[in-house]
């Protein structure tokens, strides 16, 4: 005992007892990882290649509206010897609706653009940044597409019908020729009813699931899988032409001009889609026409 | 290795050897210690732990509104107000993508649905935890205000199980701890013990061994305990100390008075005792008349006394025949009684 009293104190026992206590304390509150409160940004828009290490050189920016084409077009375009000849990297961005390309095209940023030839002539683009169309994608045919028969283009048949259209205001089969149809017939938006999708594929799913009665969308090969061929009705007076490829030319770069056509012509024998892989070229180099 | 240091505190345990001692030496006190630790041990582990947890998961949950506000104008979502009809493939991938992203983190909280979207089970993204499942999910509803619109998020927060909150740093420091306070425990034993037999021995046995008195009616003397020491009595005051201390054993509270006559009892009791002195062969006289001259008697009882408790006078007043204090020795009150005597502070040889 008297040992223990020359060591210490009375109160020893009790100093210590909380000395633990609050080590305890530590160590629980210390036992969890450290958290990283600052998560990255999870959301990409753009494909960055590398074309030459020429770092005086400048950046080719190209926008398109598909991301599953973009990343082999910058791997494409970053390979091709007139682009690292004169540019330093090619960064592809890839849309998100109209907002986009209005920003890429009205403002003159993306130097290579895929877009609607309604949203080049809306900010007269050809002659306000100097863009000149490389090359379209195939004329297609708008149809209104129904599930268990074939659509009548009458006002009485469309009268409370269901039909789905997409929901942005540019594209031409999906938005642009069915309610222009709409209107030549006298329909009122409250005389049908109108569901809204993000895209064709949206669509499709929403005739298939049969939320809808009918879809204004393009006819492709792959539909007869879902859907029957004679159960389509042609809208609309013309061929709608597809989005076109345009090119900012800044001075009479022809090289350029071409080497983007022939990247472009290879891009789409790449494609398994119909609509990416019919090209038509306009004018200037040796190829004029491309198709699988 | 014969002696377990602790440096840290500064205190040497036991050697291996005295551990072992140690350890089966331990009873109640010593459990009813390591307990008490251990359990405020625990509690304070258990309340740090699940107040920086609470902590955690409120900043992991501004951590994903804080990601998903600035996301917010690229994801997709329905505003039946603008005619958008919203891509929900996209949606749930990037809700898919921010769960596998709070997986890598370990963060403990998951997106369960943004808007009406809800994101895929994480065992279908490939990322899973080995626990997740044993995860109790509570659901937490937040909602970003945006103008026009409003934006609600669910969020799951993984709670961790009561074992998980465990540990075995406590174990071991209560361990330690109650080590250390085992001498302590052990000096506050001894103490008590010390102090309880000092009581015992202070009410019940304030004669030690060595101070037990005996009347020797062989030799005629008194004698303490465990020393030689002796002093001759003569027949007389011998045989009427006897019969005083054995009638005031007796009799506890008796009053015996120099001027009223001596009880019979004790009259009696002397003379037995001076019939055993003549059958010891000290005396052949007559008996004599314990009632007369009992001052004098009792004056040679006190000197014999007086004596042989010169080196205890502590137990004066155990065996002492109480002079007569202020009020004089011819008083009616005085009392010559022994008002403390019990049977184990005395003893008779030859009786």
């Amino acid at each position: 005992m008297n040992d223990v009293k020359k060591i210490a104190p009375a109160s020893y026992p009790f100093a210590l007892f909380f000395i633990a206590l609050l080590a305890m304390w530590f160590a629980g509150k210390y036992s969890q990882n450290k958290a990283e409160y600052h998560l990255p940004s999870l959301i990409e828009d753009s494909y960055t290649c590398v074309a030459s290490h020429n770092p005086a050189a400048e950046k080719l920016t190209v926008y398109m509206n598909a991301r599953s084409v973009a990343h082999s077009l910058g791997e494409l375009l970053c390979k091709d010897p007139v682009v690292q000849r004169q540019y330093h990297q090619v960064q592809v961005y890839w849309g998100g609706g109209d907002v986009s390309d209005i920003t890429f095209v009205g403002k003159g940023i993306g130097d290579l653009v895929n877009t609607k030839d309604n949203i080049v002539q809306a900010f007269d683009a050809e002659n306000t940044h100097g863009y000149k169309r490389l090359a379209s994608y195939a004329q297609y045919q708008a149809y209104l597409i129904g599930r268990d028969e074939k659509p009548e283009l009458s006002r009485e048949y469309l009268l409370g019908q269901r039909i789905g259209l997409l929901d942005y205001p540019s594209s031409r089969s999906g938005h642009i020729i069915p309610m222009h149809l709409f209107r030549e017939l006298g329909l009122r938006e409250d005389q049908i009813s109108i569901v809204y999708s993000n895209s064709h594929a949206g669509l499709r799913d929403l005739l298939a699931n049969n939320q809808v009665d009918m879809i204004a969308s393009y006819w492709a090969d792959e539909d007869r899988a879902r859907f029957s061929e004679n159960y389509i009705q042609a809208i609309g007076t013309s061929d709608v032409r597809g989005s076109s490829w345009y090119l900012k030319m800044n001075g009479r770069n022809t090289d350029l001009y071409c080497a983007l056509q022939a990247t472009l012509s290879s891009l789409a024998q790449q494609q398994q889609s119909t609509y990416f892989g019919e090209l038509n070229f306009v004018e200037g180099c040796a190829q004029q026409l491309v198709g699988r | 290795m014969q002696s377990l240091r602790i440096a840290y505190f500064g205190l040497k345990l036991p050697a291996w050897g005295g551990l072992a001692k140690t350890l089966k030496s331990i009873n109640k006190f010593h459990l009813g210690c390591f307990f008490i630790c251990y359990l405020a041990l625990q509690s304070a582990y258990f309340f740090g732990l699940s107040l920086q947890q609470e902590f955690r998961v409120e900043r992991d949950i501004l951590a994903v509104e804080n990601r998903i506000s600035l996301d917010l104008p690229r994801l997709s979502l329905p505003n039946p107000g603008l005619n958008l009809a919203g891509n929900p493939a996209q949606v749930r991938d990037y809700l898919d993508r921010l769960n596998q992203l709070l997986v890598q983190q370990q963060t403990l909280v998951r997106v369960i649905s943004l808007q009406q979207f809800d994101a895929g089970d994480i065992a279908d993204t490939g990322v899973t935890l080995a626990s997740e499942q044993e995860h109790a999910h509570v659901q937490v509803e937040r909602a970003l205000y945006l103008p026009g619109q409003t934006i609600n998020v669910v969020i799951g927060v993984c709670q961790s199980t009561f074992w998980q909150r465990l540990s075995i740093f406590p174990l071991i420091t209560s361990i330690l701890l109650s080590l250390v306070f085992f001498p302590y425990l052990r000096a506050r034993q001894a103490v008590e013990e010390n102090k309880s037999a000092a009581a015992d021995n202070a009410h019940t046995r304030p004669t030690t061994k060595s101070a037990a008195l005996i009347l020797d009616l062989e030799n005629k003397c008194l004698r303490l305990g465990d020393s030689n020491a002796s002093v001759f009595l003569p027949n007389k005051p011998l045989c009427f100390y006897a019969a005083l201390l054995t009638y005031c054993q007796q009799h506890p509270g008796a009053r015996l008075c120099q001027h009223a006559p001596l009880p019979a009892e004790l009259l009696t009791l002397a003379n037995q005792y001076f019939l055993r002195l003549i059958a010891l062969g000290h005396t052949i006289r007559k008996r004599p008349d314990f009632d007369m001259n009992l001052e004098k008697m009792l004056s040679e009882i006190r000197a014999a006394l007086d004596e042989l408790l010169m080196e205890y006078p502590e137990h004066k007043s155990l065996f002492y025949p109480p002079k007569a204090l202020g009020e004089g020795s011819r008083s009616k009150v005085h009392n010559f009684a022994l008002l403390h005597i019990a049977e184990a502070h005395w003893s008779i040889k030859g009786k």
